[in-house]
């Protein structure tokens, strides 16, 4: 099968082509970076079925940092090459398209994000551009479809070329430049009170308070959407609908039983308590859905607005200062955003961090400090119900951590941090249709996840006390459980069950009567002692063997040492 | 000749903010001259600087229409003649 490349600079809407050309839509935003692997779907060219490739975005082919090399060496294996460009930046843009053509690879140029650069006041002779390239060019306007069935024509049109002479960069640009002066054609304008805005978003004295306005809108956006619709939906539709149903089923299995237990849990003082009966049907199926699936919704619908409209690199430009005291630069606050979604997608991303030594401590801080919406949704149910105080603990004690540790990690991990270097693209309103697409493909994929490994977990934790493990395993520990975290032997339950999945960890803590203290000593310790099994398993894949036993080692060491500390601080303070 | 011609370059985190300048010198390893390149920042290419950020933070500065940010450390290796 032939291997058609989508390659071109960060940030011009190669994934939005993507998604046109196959019909399968992934993940687009305004950010650079956004794709950081290599996404394949299947297109039709000339009734045979080829494979189209989203490379991610690079600007040279002589690469500057690992992502790049990466990228480079894809080139070699593809067949045909699209080459996406974005018409507001034209001569940026055509330095890799330059080295594209001295590949000789058959290859067609799309000139991407045409309507906004109409607006903008820039005209591209396209015909003119064409025949200096050598190779069809054609308009696009990936975000509406325009230009893309023209794209698709012309791919066919695309040859191998013969006999190219190879230039040096120097000589590219000179050509680029003359090439830029024949073909375009800008027509000064005033700015945009929008533009005026953008400028002032990366203000120190403007900046800095816009930001936190926006950081607390956010977090009373996806508590008041979050329990909005815990409270008003899907609490009432598992009380009305499926408790009927499930004391139902209760009766017919006489209310008790192995299969019962396991299929609906214990009954509570002869109801069914969904967070506390640890069925496969109550609770499983209510923690993901009714308890969390709510801030996963709210939380990604507000992060997929933040992405799309542009703001993010705006916030990495303020915060680089403060990034750099942790180790890390300013760029390195989007895989921890993205990881308050889910770690998963946090770790992969964190792969725009061009060190070794940034990804390690990226990734070290986001599985200690960062937890996912899954995790947050269950704490935020469970220890909120105690009073916001413990909210404000656990949470404060976590970005105490990022900060602390960040700094320790930033002095005795040997090299520097390198320099945050990225474009700040123009703020852009979002397309609701791809805003939606994007969302639900987030709540599909954490549907698809979550529930599967709700119930596994659900399933292990009951036949882990069928077998006396979790008692077992409880004496064992009971010196570092008890002793130090000041915690009960049960609690190893929910540690245990922590690494399959964090919010049934949390849901466990429930039935064992916690105190205050403790509840926010476990809460802290599920958070940080070790990530689930999904984010393990990209951790492996990302640092590798060895550096994983260092990042774990770290993880439990820190958790120890955090959780001795506020089961002793925390039980001074609220004892008496 | 030679000194007089290079006090009239400043660095780019000494430009004032809404300062129009032309790049006249990139110093810095290999490395990072090619990063600046691969992002438009060239020799004789003309900018202007948008914001710059309390405690060293990045410099953003515009290049034909667009906005790109430097860390501190970057932004020191590029010199400017203002216009």
């Amino acid at each position: 099968m032939k291997k058609v490349l989508l390659i071109g600079n960060p940030n011009v809407g190669k994934s939005v082509v993507f998604s046109r050309l196959t019909g399968v839509h992934v993940i687009s935003s305004n950010y650079p970076g956004t794709t950081v692997e290599f996404t394949e779907g299947s297109i039709k060219l000339d009734k045979k079925k080829a494979k189209l490739i989203d490379v991610p975005g690079t600007y040279t082919l002589d690469p500057t940092c690992k992502a790049e090399e990466i990228a480079v060496k894809m080139i070699d294996e593809g067949d045909l090459i699209v080459n996406v460009v974005d018409a507001n930046n034209l001569e940026r843009n055509l330095l890799i398209t330059q080295q594209l053509i001295e590949t000789g690879k058959p290859m067609v140029v799309a000139i991407n994000l045409w309507d906004e650069a109409k607006q903008k006041g820039i005209k591209i002779d396209i015909k003119k551009l064409e025949k200096e390239l050598g190779v069809p060019v054609v308009a696009t306007v990936a975000t509406t479809g325009e230009g893309i069935k023209k794209l698709v024509n012309r791919i066919k049109e695309a040859k191998p070329k013969k006999n190219v002479i190879k230039s040096s960069t120097s000589d590219k640009w000179k050509k680029i430049g003359e090439l830029v002066c024949k073909v375009q054609t800008v027509t000064h304008r005033h700015k945009t009170a929008l533009e005026k805005f953008k400028d002032l978003t990366v203000k120190s004295w403007f900046g800095i308070p816009f930001a936190l306005i926006i950081l607390v809108t956010i977090f009373i956006l996806i508590r008041f959407i979050g329990e909005g619709l815990i409270g008003y939906v899907f609490e009432p539709l598992f009380n009305w609908l499926w408790t009927p149903l499930m004391m139902y089923l209760s009766g017919l299995f006489g209310s008790g039983g192995f299969i019962h237990d396991i299929l609906i849990g214990e009954l509570i003082d002869g109801e069914i308590d969904y967070v506390q009966s640890l069925g496969l049907l109550t609770t499983g199926l209510f923690v993901p859905i009714a308890m969390v699936l709510p801030y996963v919704f709210a939380f990604y619908l507000i992060l997929s607005v933040l992405e799309d409209i542009g703001y993010l690199p705006r916030f990495a430009v303020l915060v680089d200062t403060f990034m750099h005291k942790i180790g890390l630069h300013g760029l390195s606050i989007v895989p921890m955003i993205l990881g308050f979604g889910c770690n998963v997608p946090g770790v992969l991303s964190a792969r725009i961090l061009e060190s070794k030594r940034e990804k390690f401590i990226a990734m070290t801080l986001m599985c200690i400090t960062i937890p996912c919406m899954a995790q947050i949704a269950m704490i935020v149910g469970l220890v909120g119900s105690a009073g916001e105080l413990g909210l404000i603990i656990v949470f404060g004690t976590l970005f105490l951590v990022w900060i602390i540790l960040g700094g320790i990690m930033n002095k005795f991990i040997k090299g520097e941090s390198p320099e945050i270097y990225t474009e700040i693209p123009p703020y852009r309103l979002p397309n609701l249709k791809s805003l939606l697409k994007k969302l639900w493909m987030r709540i599909k994929k954490f549907i698809g996840e979550a529930v599967p490994y709700v119930l596994l977990g659900v399933l292990i934790v009951n036949v882990l006390y069928a077998l006396g493990i979790i008692d077992f395993v409880g004496k064992i520990t009971a010196p570092v459980i008890k002793g130090l975290l000041g915690l009960p032997e049960a609690a190893v339950g929910a540690i245990i069950v922590g690494f399959l999945r964090k919010d049934v960890a949390i849901g466990m803590l429930l039935p064992l009567g916690l105190s205050f203290t403790q509840l926010i000593v476990a809460s802290v310790v599920l958070a940080m002692y070790f990530p689930c099994v999904a984010t393990f398993a990209v951790l492996v894949k990302e640092l590798g063997f060895k550096d994983m036993l260092k990042s774990g080692t770290i993880m439990l060491g820190v958790t120890i040492l955090v959780g001795t500390i506020l089961n002793y601080g925390l039980s001074m303070v609220f004892s008496t | 000749m030679e000194i007089e011609k290079d006090s009239e370059l400043i660095l780019l985190t000494e430009m004032k903010v809404k300062g129009k300048g032309i790049i006249k010198e990139i110093n810095g390893g290999i490395s990072v001259q090619k990063k600046l390149e691969s992002l438009g920042l060239r020799i004789g290419k003309k900018i202007t600087k948008v914001s710059s950020q309390i405690f060293k933070g990045p410099v953003v500065l515009e290049i034909d229409g667009n906005q790109l940010a430097l860390g501190y450390g970057l932004a020191e290796k590029i010199k400017i003649q203002l216009l």
